[in-house]
């Protein structure tokens, strides 16, 4: 018993942390969705979610870090509720890259809306989002080639985040300017 | 008695159900005067969008107040718009001429719609053709840029939706770097 007992002890630690790398229903569920608007198969290679812990972890250690570029990723990250990234094959490629979200009522009903769509040399990004209480809470990004579809899913603070980047960004550009 | 607080209760739950329901319809940008809905003008140009951008609610906010650490007049301007929508092609020479061609009609159609022209260019395969929208006789409700450009990825569509002074729309394009815009 004594022998395993280190190995449940690690199990139990990293669980909560790597919770969904070896599958996540909801990520499928996208996936399954987007395969039906965009008429295509994609099949799956990786999913990784990054949970609260994770990143309240990696904003407390990056925080600590003495330099001013971590500290920044550090506020940045303390926003940031939750990322999944998942990576598929294309099995079969798709025959529109026209996101038709109500091709999907239970896609469209979710309440996800179209952002930004930049189709450039074969390669389309689609940036959808989703607000909850006249806030932005959470992002998709899809980005697809001829090989791969990445989907990324950021829950967050995300105004809060955005605030802050144009915050450091004027404040660099100032720093520059003088 | 029991009775009329029972059917205030009733009423009150109904009104809380229904009102919000009501208002989200009522404020749907889809619904306000200055909205162009893209989906015929795709099938006018007949190729499918490379570029899509819109800007409402939420996002527009935030992109207000992410303004506002620079510039306090434009935040105060974008919070008065409603949405901004943008639809870009790529289009090759012969695509274009066959565009412009095509595009005429919507226009009429537009105009008898209650939308006014204020721009029109034509000058060396240059396209530019700006509508505006005003149903109170007070302010811009509503603005829409044609531009069909010389290059292959000069062909953009946008559409402000909300409050606007015409003066400002250069100041917006230079914010979201929509050079249809800048050029205003």
């Amino acid at each position: 018993m004594n022998r395993f007992l280190p190995t449940l002890i690690a199990i139990l630690i990293l669980a909560p942390a790597l919770s969904g790398c070896m599958y996540s229903r909801e990520m499928a569920h996208i996936r399954d969705d987007i395969e039906e608007i965009l008429d295509a198969r994609f099949e799956r290679e990786v999913v990784v979610t990054v949970g609260p812990r994770s990143l309240r972890a990696a904003s407390w250690i990056t925080g600590h870090v003495p330099d001013i570029y971590a500290q920044m990723a550090s506020d940045y990250v303390r926003e940031i509720d939750r990322v999944k990234v998942g990576v598929y094959q294309v099995r079969e490629r798709p025959s529109t890259t026209e996101l038709r979200l109500d091709k999907v009522p239970r896609f469209k009903r979710s309440g996800w809306e179209v952002l930004v769509r930049v189709e450039d040399d074969g390669d389309t990004v689609w940036v959808l989002y989703r607000e909850r209480y006249e806030n932005v809470r959470d992002m998709l990004v899809l980005v697809l080639d001829s090989e791969q579809l990445v989907i990324a899913r950021v829950e967050g603070h995300l105004n809060e985040l955005v605030r802050l980047a144009v915050a450091d960004a004027t404040f660099f550009k100032d720093v520059a300017a003088w | 008695m029991n009775m009329n607080y029972r059917t205030l209760f009733l009423a009150l739950t109904f009104a809380l159900l229904v009102l919000p329901a009501g208002l989200s319809s009522a404020q749907r940008i889809e619904n306000l005067p200055g909205y162009f809905d893209f989906d015929e003008l795709e099938r006018i140009v007949g190729a499918e969008t490379t570029l899509e951008v819109n800007f409402k609610g939420a996002i527009l906010r935030m992109a207000a107040e992410a303004a506002r650490i620079e510039d306090d007049t434009l935040a105060d301007m974008l919070l008065k718009l409603k949405g901004i929508q943008v639809r870009g092609y790529t289009l090759d020479r012969d695509a274009r001429k066959a565009l412009e061609n095509r595009i005429g009609p919507l226009f009429r159609q537009m105009t008898d719609g209650g939308w006014e022209r204020v721009v029109r260019v034509r000058n060396d395969g240059e396209f530019v053709e700006m509508l505006i929208r005003d149903t109170t006789g007070e302010r811009v409700e509503g603005l829409i840029v044609f531009v069909i450009g010389g290059g292959e990825n000069e062909t953009v569509f946008v559409n402000i939706v909300g409050e606007i002074d015409p003066e400002d729309i250069g100041r917006l394009g230079r914010r979201f770097r929509i050079g249809a815009l800048e050029v205003l």
